[in-house]
Protein backbone atom coordinates (compact mmCIF):
# COMPACT_ATOMS: atom_id res chain seq x y z
CA UNK A 1 0.00 0.00 0.00
CA UNK A 2 2.30 2.63 1.29
CA UNK A 3 6.33 1.99 0.75
CA UNK A 4 9.17 4.58 1.89
CA UNK A 5 12.72 4.32 1.45
CA UNK A 6 15.60 6.00 2.56
CA UNK A 7 13.45 9.09 3.33
CA UNK A 8 15.23 11.95 4.13
CA UNK A 9 13.84 15.42 5.42
CA UNK A 10 16.06 18.54 6.03
CA UNK A 11 15.64 22.01 6.93
CA UNK A 12 18.44 24.36 5.35
CA UNK A 13 21.38 22.27 7.35
CA UNK A 14 19.77 20.56 9.62
CA UNK A 15 18.82 16.93 8.78
CA UNK A 16 15.37 16.23 10.87
CA UNK A 17 15.04 12.75 9.34
CA UNK A 18 17.76 10.69 8.03
CA UNK A 19 16.74 7.86 5.38
CA UNK A 20 13.47 6.14 7.05
CA UNK A 21 12.29 3.29 5.53
CA UNK A 22 8.79 1.92 5.96
CA UNK A 23 5.70 -0.29 4.93
CA UNK A 24 2.44 -0.13 5.55
CA UNK A 25 0.26 -3.03 3.82
CA UNK A 26 -3.18 -3.17 3.10
CA UNK A 27 -5.66 -3.14 5.84
CA UNK A 28 -2.49 -2.58 8.18
CA UNK A 29 -2.63 0.18 11.37
CA UNK A 30 0.87 1.09 11.82
CA UNK A 31 2.36 3.39 14.55
CA UNK A 32 5.78 4.81 14.44
CA UNK A 33 6.27 5.84 18.48
CA UNK A 34 9.16 8.69 19.66
CA UNK A 35 9.54 11.37 21.50
CA UNK A 36 9.72 15.26 20.79
CA UNK A 37 11.47 16.19 18.46
CA UNK A 38 12.56 12.87 17.08
CA UNK A 39 11.18 13.70 13.82
CA UNK A 40 7.87 12.47 13.40
CA UNK A 41 5.82 15.99 12.53
CA UNK A 42 8.31 15.91 9.55
CA UNK A 43 8.27 12.30 8.25
CA UNK A 44 4.23 12.82 8.33
CA UNK A 45 4.73 16.30 6.35
CA UNK A 46 7.17 14.79 3.97
CA UNK A 47 4.57 11.96 3.17
CA UNK A 48 1.96 14.33 2.77
CA UNK A 49 4.63 16.35 0.64
CA UNK A 50 4.31 19.44 2.88
CA UNK A 51 7.67 19.82 3.59
CA UNK A 52 10.38 18.65 0.53
CA UNK A 53 12.33 15.16 1.18
CA UNK A 54 14.84 12.99 -1.26
CA UNK A 55 14.11 9.39 -1.03
CA UNK A 56 11.29 7.49 -2.12
CA UNK A 57 7.40 7.17 -1.76
CA UNK A 58 5.52 4.30 -3.64
CA UNK A 59 1.49 4.48 -2.68
CA UNK A 60 -0.60 1.78 -4.46
CA UNK A 61 2.39 1.06 -7.04
CA UNK A 62 2.89 4.64 -7.72
CA UNK A 63 6.30 6.80 -7.01
CA UNK A 64 4.29 10.10 -5.66
CA UNK A 65 7.59 11.68 -4.09
CA UNK A 66 7.66 14.15 -6.55
CA UNK A 67 3.42 14.80 -6.72
CA UNK A 68 2.53 18.20 -4.77
CA UNK A 69 0.30 17.39 -1.42
CA UNK A 70 -3.22 18.11 -3.78
CA UNK A 71 -2.40 15.41 -6.41
CA UNK A 72 -1.50 12.64 -3.12
CA UNK A 73 -4.67 13.62 -1.62
CA UNK A 74 -6.50 12.56 -4.78
CA UNK A 75 -5.21 9.20 -5.12
CA UNK A 76 -6.72 8.51 -1.63
CA UNK A 77 -3.94 9.91 1.12
CA UNK A 78 -5.43 12.20 4.16
CA UNK A 79 -4.13 13.51 7.42
CA UNK A 80 -5.04 14.11 10.56
CA UNK A 81 -2.41 16.48 11.22
CA UNK A 82 -0.34 17.76 14.67
CA UNK A 83 -2.73 20.37 16.31
CA UNK A 84 -5.38 19.67 14.22
CA UNK A 85 -5.32 22.40 11.63
CA UNK A 86 -8.97 22.93 11.34
CA UNK A 87 -10.02 25.90 8.75
CA UNK A 88 -10.80 28.50 11.90
CA UNK A 89 -13.17 31.25 9.90
CA UNK A 90 -15.44 27.78 8.55
CA UNK A 91 -18.18 26.53 10.02
CA UNK A 92 -18.07 22.83 11.49
CA UNK A 93 -20.22 21.79 8.86
CA UNK A 94 -18.29 23.60 5.88
CA UNK A 95 -15.29 22.21 7.45
CA UNK A 96 -16.68 18.79 7.14
CA UNK A 97 -17.40 19.74 3.52
CA UNK A 98 -14.18 20.84 2.68
CA UNK A 99 -13.13 17.47 3.49
CA UNK A 100 -14.63 16.18 0.44
CA UNK A 101 -13.74 18.37 -1.80
CA UNK A 102 -13.75 17.63 -5.57
CA UNK A 103 -15.02 13.94 -4.54
CA UNK A 104 -18.59 14.55 -6.74
CA UNK A 105 -20.04 12.10 -4.31
CA UNK A 106 -23.29 13.93 -4.66
CA UNK A 107 -25.47 15.54 -1.24
CA UNK A 108 -26.70 12.18 -0.39
CA UNK A 109 -23.75 10.09 0.00
CA UNK A 110 -22.40 13.37 1.82
CA UNK A 111 -25.49 13.32 3.94
CA UNK A 112 -24.82 9.22 4.80
CA UNK A 113 -21.11 9.82 5.75
CA UNK A 114 -21.58 12.99 8.02
CA UNK A 115 -24.92 10.53 10.02
CA UNK A 116 -22.03 8.11 10.49
CA UNK A 117 -19.18 10.53 11.28
CA UNK A 118 -21.59 11.95 13.92
CA UNK A 119 -22.41 9.10 15.65
CA UNK A 120 -18.88 8.51 16.24
CA UNK A 121 -18.34 12.52 17.66
CA UNK A 122 -21.87 13.65 18.37
CA UNK A 123 -20.29 17.40 19.52
CA UNK A 124 -19.89 17.73 15.55
CA UNK A 125 -23.38 17.68 14.89
CA UNK A 126 -24.85 19.48 18.17
CA UNK A 127 -21.86 22.36 16.89
CA UNK A 128 -22.30 21.84 13.00
CA UNK A 129 -23.42 25.88 12.64
CA UNK A 130 -20.64 27.10 14.92
CA UNK A 131 -17.21 28.86 13.30
CA UNK A 132 -14.94 25.94 13.97
CA UNK A 133 -12.40 28.52 15.87
CA UNK A 134 -15.39 28.21 18.77
CA UNK A 135 -14.12 24.85 19.17
CA UNK A 136 -12.20 23.59 21.81
CA UNK A 137 -8.87 21.61 21.78
CA UNK A 138 -9.92 18.37 21.80
CA UNK A 139 -13.41 19.33 19.41
CA UNK A 140 -10.57 20.43 17.11
CA UNK A 141 -9.08 17.19 17.02
CA UNK A 142 -12.47 15.14 16.68
CA UNK A 143 -13.16 17.71 13.76
CA UNK A 144 -9.85 17.22 12.04
CA UNK A 145 -10.55 13.52 12.70
CA UNK A 146 -13.94 13.61 10.72
CA UNK A 147 -12.77 16.24 7.99
CA UNK A 148 -10.16 13.54 7.33
CA UNK A 149 -13.07 10.32 7.43
CA UNK A 150 -15.39 11.56 5.52
CA UNK A 151 -13.41 11.20 2.29
CA UNK A 152 -13.35 7.56 3.15
CA UNK A 153 -9.48 8.23 2.51
CA UNK A 154 -7.50 5.01 1.36
CA UNK A 155 -4.79 5.49 3.56
CA UNK A 156 -4.89 7.72 6.69
CA UNK A 157 -1.76 9.49 8.12
CA UNK A 158 -2.73 10.51 11.77
CA UNK A 159 -0.25 13.17 13.73
CA UNK A 160 -0.38 12.81 17.46
CA UNK A 161 -3.95 12.77 17.79
CA UNK A 162 -3.94 11.99 21.59
CA UNK A 163 -2.13 15.37 22.19
CA UNK A 164 -4.58 17.62 24.03
CA UNK A 165 -7.20 15.17 23.78
CA UNK A 166 -8.30 14.45 27.54
CA UNK A 167 -7.48 10.57 28.33
CA UNK A 168 -10.83 9.56 27.74
CA UNK A 169 -11.37 11.04 24.45
CA UNK A 170 -8.03 9.58 23.20
CA UNK A 171 -9.35 5.87 24.16
CA UNK A 172 -12.54 6.50 22.08
CA UNK A 173 -10.63 8.32 19.36
CA UNK A 174 -8.15 5.04 18.92
CA UNK A 175 -11.27 2.60 19.82
CA UNK A 176 -12.59 4.30 16.53
CA UNK A 177 -9.29 4.15 14.50
CA UNK A 178 -9.32 0.69 15.28
CA UNK A 179 -12.62 -0.64 14.28
CA UNK A 180 -12.33 1.67 10.91
CA UNK A 181 -9.04 -0.17 10.48
CA UNK A 182 -10.74 -3.55 11.31
CA UNK A 183 -14.12 -3.25 9.53
CA UNK A 184 -13.05 -1.22 6.39
CA UNK A 185 -10.05 -2.45 6.01
CA UNK A 186 -8.68 1.24 6.22
CA UNK A 187 -4.85 1.41 6.07
CA UNK A 188 -3.35 3.89 9.06
CA UNK A 189 -0.39 4.90 9.60
CA UNK A 190 -0.15 6.48 13.41
CA UNK A 191 2.51 8.98 14.42
CA UNK A 192 2.07 9.01 18.79
CA UNK A 193 4.01 10.02 21.42
CA UNK A 194 1.83 8.11 23.85
CA UNK A 195 3.66 4.53 22.65
CA UNK A 196 0.84 2.75 25.02
CA UNK A 197 -2.05 3.45 23.28
CA UNK A 198 -0.69 3.02 19.83
CA UNK A 199 0.81 0.03 20.35
CA UNK A 200 -2.48 -1.48 22.00
CA UNK A 201 -4.12 -0.98 18.75
CA UNK A 202 -1.44 -1.02 16.31
CA UNK A 203 -0.23 -4.15 14.03
CA UNK A 204 3.57 -3.17 13.69
CA UNK A 205 4.98 -0.28 14.93
CA UNK A 206 8.55 1.63 14.76
CA UNK A 207 10.48 3.15 16.85
CA UNK A 208 11.47 6.57 15.54
CA UNK A 209 15.12 8.32 17.63
CA UNK A 210 16.54 11.65 16.31
CA UNK A 211 15.23 11.31 12.86
CA UNK A 212 16.21 7.33 12.54
CA UNK A 213 14.09 3.94 12.74
CA UNK A 214 15.88 2.37 15.63
CA UNK A 215 13.66 -0.87 15.75
CA UNK A 216 10.66 -2.43 14.27
CA UNK A 217 8.56 -5.26 14.94
CA UNK A 218 4.76 -6.39 15.74
CA UNK A 219 2.97 -4.15 18.46
CA UNK A 220 3.40 -7.33 20.87
CA UNK A 221 6.84 -7.49 20.29
CA UNK A 222 7.38 -3.94 20.58
CA UNK A 223 5.62 -3.50 24.33
CA UNK A 224 7.65 -6.30 25.64
CA UNK A 225 10.63 -4.87 24.37
CA UNK A 226 12.85 -4.01 27.09
CA UNK A 227 14.33 -0.29 25.64
CA UNK A 228 10.67 0.03 25.08
CA UNK A 229 9.29 -0.79 28.07
CA UNK A 230 12.07 1.34 29.89
CA UNK A 231 11.85 4.37 27.29
CA UNK A 232 8.50 4.52 26.37
CA UNK A 233 6.21 2.57 28.48
CA UNK A 234 8.04 3.97 31.43
CA UNK A 235 7.84 0.49 33.29
CA UNK B 1 -29.01 66.60 -5.93
CA UNK B 2 -26.54 66.53 -9.06
CA UNK B 3 -23.50 66.65 -6.50
CA UNK B 4 -25.47 63.56 -4.36
CA UNK B 5 -25.77 61.29 -7.66
CA UNK B 6 -22.22 61.84 -8.51
CA UNK B 7 -21.08 60.98 -4.82
CA UNK B 8 -23.18 57.97 -5.35
CA UNK B 9 -21.38 57.51 -8.88
CA UNK B 10 -18.06 57.25 -7.40
CA UNK B 11 -19.05 55.11 -4.78
CA UNK B 12 -21.12 52.37 -6.10
CA UNK B 13 -17.76 52.84 -8.99
CA UNK B 14 -15.51 52.22 -5.69
CA UNK B 15 -17.75 49.81 -4.28
CA UNK B 16 -17.60 47.23 -7.43
CA UNK B 17 -13.69 47.43 -7.26
CA UNK B 18 -13.12 46.85 -3.29
CA UNK B 19 -16.01 43.81 -4.01
CA UNK B 20 -13.27 42.68 -6.30
CA UNK B 21 -10.78 43.30 -4.28
CA UNK B 22 -12.65 41.20 -1.31
CA UNK B 23 -12.49 38.41 -3.57
CA UNK B 24 -8.68 38.31 -3.32
CA UNK B 25 -8.38 39.45 -0.02
CA UNK B 26 -11.27 38.50 2.14
CA UNK B 27 -12.37 35.20 0.46
CA UNK B 28 -8.47 33.89 -0.74
CA UNK B 29 -6.82 35.93 1.64
CA UNK B 30 -4.20 37.10 -0.67
CA UNK B 31 -3.04 40.23 -0.09
CA UNK B 32 -2.87 43.25 -2.61
CA UNK B 33 -1.53 46.56 -2.54
CA UNK B 34 -2.53 47.10 -6.57
CA UNK B 35 -5.64 46.94 -7.52
CA UNK B 36 -5.90 50.14 -8.46
CA UNK B 37 -3.75 48.50 -10.99
CA UNK B 38 -6.43 46.77 -12.82
CA UNK B 39 -8.99 49.26 -12.06
CA UNK B 40 -6.68 51.48 -14.12
CA UNK B 41 -6.07 48.55 -17.08
CA UNK B 42 -9.90 48.56 -17.74
CA UNK B 43 -10.40 52.15 -18.00
CA UNK B 44 -8.15 52.56 -19.91
CA UNK B 45 -9.23 49.66 -22.35
CA UNK B 46 -12.85 51.55 -22.17
CA UNK B 47 -11.13 54.32 -22.97
CA UNK B 48 -8.97 53.55 -25.73
CA UNK B 49 -11.79 51.06 -27.64
CA UNK B 50 -14.39 53.68 -27.26
CA UNK B 51 -12.35 56.58 -28.55
CA UNK B 52 -9.68 54.94 -31.28
CA UNK B 53 -11.47 51.83 -31.35
CA UNK B 54 -14.82 53.88 -32.19
CA UNK B 55 -17.08 50.54 -30.25
CA UNK B 56 -19.95 51.48 -28.34
CA UNK B 57 -19.30 50.83 -24.29
CA UNK B 58 -21.55 47.57 -24.69
CA UNK B 59 -19.57 46.36 -27.14
CA UNK B 60 -16.47 47.16 -25.95
CA UNK B 61 -16.85 45.99 -22.19
CA UNK B 62 -16.61 42.32 -23.30
CA UNK B 63 -13.10 42.96 -24.97
CA UNK B 64 -12.15 45.45 -21.48
CA UNK B 65 -13.41 42.55 -19.04
CA UNK B 66 -11.31 39.92 -21.31
CA UNK B 67 -8.04 42.16 -21.29
CA UNK B 68 -8.47 43.17 -17.36
CA UNK B 69 -9.02 39.54 -16.65
CA UNK B 70 -5.71 38.30 -18.90
CA UNK B 71 -3.70 40.77 -17.47
CA UNK B 72 -4.75 39.50 -14.12
CA UNK B 73 -4.16 36.20 -15.02
CA UNK B 74 -0.61 37.26 -16.68
CA UNK B 75 0.18 39.23 -13.42
CA UNK B 76 -0.86 37.25 -10.60
CA UNK B 77 0.70 33.84 -11.58
CA UNK B 78 4.39 35.48 -10.38
CA UNK B 79 3.13 37.25 -7.85
CA UNK B 80 0.96 34.61 -6.18
CA UNK B 81 4.04 32.45 -6.02
CA UNK B 82 5.24 34.82 -2.98
CA UNK B 83 3.29 34.67 0.04
CA UNK B 84 2.38 37.51 3.08
CA UNK B 85 4.67 40.80 2.85
CA UNK B 86 6.62 39.41 -0.48
CA UNK B 87 2.98 39.29 -2.35
CA UNK B 88 2.54 42.91 -0.89
CA UNK B 89 5.45 44.16 -2.17
CA UNK B 90 4.76 42.53 -5.05
CA UNK B 91 1.28 43.99 -6.03
CA UNK B 92 2.74 47.77 -4.89
CA UNK B 93 5.46 46.98 -7.37
CA UNK B 94 2.64 45.83 -9.65
CA UNK B 95 0.32 49.12 -9.29
CA UNK B 96 3.48 51.12 -9.57
CA UNK B 97 4.73 49.48 -13.17
CA UNK B 98 1.20 49.82 -14.36
CA UNK B 99 1.05 53.10 -13.72
CA UNK B 100 3.88 54.67 -15.14
CA UNK B 101 3.35 52.20 -18.37
CA UNK B 102 0.07 54.99 -18.85
CA UNK B 103 1.97 57.72 -17.93
CA UNK B 104 5.06 57.06 -20.10
CA UNK B 105 4.16 55.42 -23.27
CA UNK B 106 2.63 57.61 -25.79
CA UNK B 107 -0.04 54.73 -27.15
CA UNK B 108 -1.67 55.27 -23.51
CA UNK B 109 -1.73 58.94 -24.17
CA UNK B 110 0.86 59.81 -22.01
CA UNK B 111 0.78 62.80 -19.39
CA UNK B 112 -2.13 64.27 -21.32
CA UNK B 113 -4.05 60.95 -20.72
CA UNK B 114 -7.36 59.84 -22.61
CA UNK B 115 -10.09 62.23 -23.40
CA UNK B 116 -13.51 62.45 -25.09
CA UNK B 117 -14.66 59.49 -23.91
CA UNK B 118 -18.31 59.44 -25.34
CA UNK B 119 -21.54 58.97 -22.95
CA UNK B 120 -22.41 55.43 -22.51
CA UNK B 121 -25.97 54.83 -24.49
CA UNK B 122 -28.48 52.75 -23.71
CA UNK B 123 -31.61 52.36 -25.84
CA UNK B 124 -30.81 55.17 -27.67
CA UNK B 125 -30.20 57.87 -24.46
CA UNK B 126 -27.19 58.86 -23.02
CA UNK B 127 -26.83 58.10 -19.76
CA UNK B 128 -25.84 60.75 -17.67
CA UNK B 129 -26.69 61.48 -13.66
CA UNK B 130 -29.64 59.47 -12.23
CA UNK B 131 -29.56 56.77 -15.24
CA UNK B 132 -25.86 56.45 -15.13
CA UNK B 133 -26.02 55.98 -11.21
CA UNK B 134 -28.87 53.45 -11.88
CA UNK B 135 -26.73 51.42 -14.05
CA UNK B 136 -23.82 51.72 -11.83
CA UNK B 137 -26.22 50.17 -9.05
CA UNK B 138 -27.31 47.27 -11.45
CA UNK B 139 -23.49 46.36 -12.00
CA UNK B 140 -22.96 46.40 -8.24
CA UNK B 141 -25.76 44.81 -7.47
CA UNK B 142 -24.50 42.23 -10.66
CA UNK B 143 -20.81 42.15 -8.65
CA UNK B 144 -23.03 41.23 -5.67
CA UNK B 145 -24.52 38.61 -6.82
CA UNK B 146 -21.54 37.09 -8.24
CA UNK B 147 -19.79 37.59 -5.26
CA UNK B 148 -22.39 35.58 -3.54
CA UNK B 149 -22.58 32.59 -5.91
CA UNK B 150 -19.03 32.29 -5.85
CA UNK B 151 -19.11 31.88 -1.99
CA UNK B 152 -21.65 29.03 -2.23
CA UNK B 153 -19.77 26.88 -4.70
CA UNK B 154 -16.96 24.72 -3.85
CA UNK B 155 -14.51 27.21 -5.68
CA UNK B 156 -15.38 29.46 -3.19
CA UNK B 157 -15.03 27.11 -0.58
CA UNK B 158 -11.79 26.07 -1.41
CA UNK B 159 -10.65 29.44 -1.57
CA UNK B 160 -11.94 29.77 1.89
CA UNK B 161 -9.89 26.84 2.80
CA UNK B 162 -6.62 28.45 1.66
CA UNK B 163 -7.41 31.16 3.24
CA UNK B 164 -7.44 29.69 6.72
CA UNK B 165 -4.55 27.24 6.12
CA UNK B 166 -2.81 26.55 2.69
CA UNK B 167 -1.42 23.02 3.99
CA UNK B 168 -4.43 21.61 5.52
CA UNK B 169 -6.52 23.07 1.92
CA UNK B 170 -3.97 21.26 -0.17
CA UNK B 171 -4.14 18.01 1.73
CA UNK B 172 -7.52 17.68 0.95
CA UNK B 173 -6.85 17.88 -2.72
CA UNK B 174 -7.30 21.87 -3.06
CA UNK B 175 -4.79 23.52 -5.97
CA UNK B 176 -3.48 26.12 -3.82
CA UNK B 177 -2.30 27.75 -7.54
CA UNK B 178 -5.16 27.27 -9.31
CA UNK B 179 -7.81 28.68 -6.62
CA UNK B 180 -5.29 31.63 -5.58
CA UNK B 181 -5.47 32.41 -9.63
CA UNK B 182 -8.95 31.85 -10.15
CA UNK B 183 -9.60 34.33 -7.23
CA UNK B 184 -7.35 36.64 -8.69
CA UNK B 185 -8.76 36.79 -12.31
CA UNK B 186 -12.01 37.46 -10.73
CA UNK B 187 -11.50 40.24 -8.84
CA UNK B 188 -9.42 41.64 -11.27
CA UNK B 189 -12.23 41.41 -13.37
CA UNK B 190 -14.45 43.00 -11.21
CA UNK B 191 -11.72 45.81 -11.15
CA UNK B 192 -12.14 46.37 -14.76
CA UNK B 193 -15.80 46.65 -15.10
CA UNK B 194 -15.27 49.85 -12.63
CA UNK B 195 -12.66 50.58 -14.35
CA UNK B 196 -14.80 50.88 -17.51
CA UNK B 197 -17.67 52.98 -15.77
CA UNK B 198 -15.35 55.16 -14.71
CA UNK B 199 -13.79 56.22 -17.98
CA UNK B 200 -17.72 56.73 -19.04
CA UNK B 201 -18.08 58.65 -16.11
CA UNK B 202 -15.18 61.07 -16.05
CA UNK B 203 -15.12 61.01 -19.49
CA UNK B 204 -11.20 61.27 -19.04
CA UNK B 205 -9.07 58.96 -17.90
CA UNK B 206 -5.17 59.74 -16.74
CA UNK B 207 -2.10 58.05 -15.25
CA UNK B 208 -2.74 59.39 -11.69
CA UNK B 209 -6.17 58.53 -11.17
CA UNK B 210 -4.87 54.55 -10.35
CA UNK B 211 -2.05 55.08 -8.38
CA UNK B 212 -0.71 53.55 -5.17
CA UNK B 213 -2.91 55.76 -2.91
CA UNK B 214 -6.07 54.43 -4.99
CA UNK B 215 -4.98 50.53 -4.02
CA UNK B 216 -4.78 51.53 -0.37
CA UNK B 217 -7.84 54.06 -0.59
CA UNK B 218 -9.60 50.58 -2.05
CA UNK B 219 -7.74 48.00 0.82
CA UNK B 220 -9.18 50.08 3.73
CA UNK B 221 -12.47 50.06 1.83
CA UNK B 222 -12.49 46.24 2.54
CA UNK B 223 -10.86 45.93 5.58
CA UNK B 224 -13.10 48.69 6.94
CA UNK B 225 -15.99 46.97 5.96
CA UNK B 226 -15.12 43.42 6.50
CA UNK B 227 -12.77 41.10 4.51
CA UNK B 228 -14.57 38.40 3.30
CA UNK B 229 -17.98 39.33 4.17
CA UNK B 230 -20.57 40.35 1.09
CA UNK B 231 -21.64 43.69 2.00
CA UNK B 232 -18.65 44.81 3.71
CA UNK B 233 -17.12 46.11 0.84
CA UNK B 234 -20.08 48.29 -0.52
CA UNK B 235 -20.40 49.60 3.66
CA UNK B 236 -16.51 50.47 3.19
CA UNK B 237 -16.85 52.15 -0.06
CA UNK B 238 -19.88 54.13 1.37
CA UNK B 239 -18.30 55.26 4.47
CA UNK B 240 -14.85 56.18 2.80
CA UNK B 241 -16.96 57.90 0.04
CA UNK B 242 -18.86 60.11 2.39
CA UNK B 243 -16.18 61.13 5.07
CA UNK B 244 -13.98 62.88 3.27
CA UNK B 245 -17.12 64.62 1.66
CA UNK B 246 -18.71 65.82 5.11
CA UNK B 247 -14.61 66.78 6.21
CA UNK B 248 -13.85 68.51 3.08
CA UNK B 249 -11.89 71.74 4.90
CA UNK B 250 -9.67 68.41 6.21
CA UNK B 251 -8.48 67.33 2.85
CA UNK B 252 -5.02 67.55 3.34
CA UNK B 253 -5.50 65.69 6.02
CA UNK B 254 -7.02 62.98 4.13
CA UNK B 255 -4.58 59.96 4.42
CA UNK B 256 -4.29 60.63 7.82
CA UNK B 257 -7.67 60.16 8.20
CA UNK B 258 -7.39 56.47 6.45
CA UNK B 259 -4.77 55.81 8.50
CA UNK B 260 -6.15 56.49 11.60
CA UNK B 261 -9.60 54.57 10.79
CA UNK B 262 -7.35 50.92 9.81
CA UNK B 263 -5.70 51.14 12.78
CA UNK B 264 -8.59 52.10 14.84
CA UNK B 265 -10.55 48.85 12.93
CA UNK B 266 -7.59 46.66 13.70
CA UNK B 267 -7.43 47.54 17.36
CA UNK B 268 -11.03 46.93 17.93
CA UNK B 269 -12.73 45.53 15.01
CA UNK B 270 -9.88 43.24 13.21
CA UNK B 271 -12.89 41.63 11.39
CA UNK B 272 -14.33 44.83 10.05
CA UNK B 273 -17.64 46.66 10.64
CA UNK B 274 -19.40 43.49 8.93
CA UNK B 275 -17.07 40.99 10.00
CA UNK B 276 -17.29 37.57 11.92
CA UNK B 277 -17.56 38.75 15.70
CA UNK B 278 -18.00 42.43 14.61
CA UNK B 279 -20.27 44.98 17.19
CA UNK B 280 -22.85 44.91 14.04
CA UNK B 281 -23.06 41.47 13.75
CA UNK B 282 -23.65 41.53 17.76
CA UNK B 283 -26.12 43.51 18.06
CA UNK B 284 -28.19 42.02 14.89
CA UNK B 285 -27.92 38.61 16.00
CA UNK B 286 -28.72 39.91 20.02
CA UNK B 287 -32.07 41.21 18.08
CA UNK B 288 -32.84 38.09 16.43
CA UNK B 289 -32.31 35.68 19.29
CA UNK B 290 -34.92 33.93 20.85
CA UNK B 291 -35.29 31.76 17.31
CA UNK B 292 -33.23 28.91 16.63
CA UNK B 293 -29.64 29.37 17.13
CA UNK B 294 -27.46 29.67 13.92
Amino acid sequence: MLKVENLRVSYGDIEAVHGVSLEVGPGELVSVIGANGAGKTSLLGALMGWVPASGSIVFDGEEISSLAPHHRARRGIRIVPERARIFPQLSVRENLRAGVYGLKIGEESFRRRLDELYALFPILQERGGQLASTLSGGEQQQLAIARALVAEPRLLLVDEVSMGLMPKLVDEVFAVLRRLNREKGLPVLLVEQNARASLAISDRAYVLETGNLVLSGTAEELEHDARVREAYLGL
Amino acid sequence: MSYLVTLGIFISIHAIVACGLNVIVGYAGQISLGHAAFFGIGAYAAALLATRGDLSFWAALPLVLLITATAGLLLGLPSLRVREDFLAITTIGINFIVESLFLYVSFFGGALGIGNIPRIVLFGERLKGPTFLALCLFFLALALLISWGFTRSWAGLACFALRDDEGAAASMGVSPVRFKLLAFVLGTTFAGLGGALYAHHMRFVSASDFGFPVSVMLLSMVVLGGMGSLWGPVLGALILGVLPEIFRPLTEYRLLLYATLLLLMIRFQPGGLLGPGSLARKLFSFRRKGGEVS
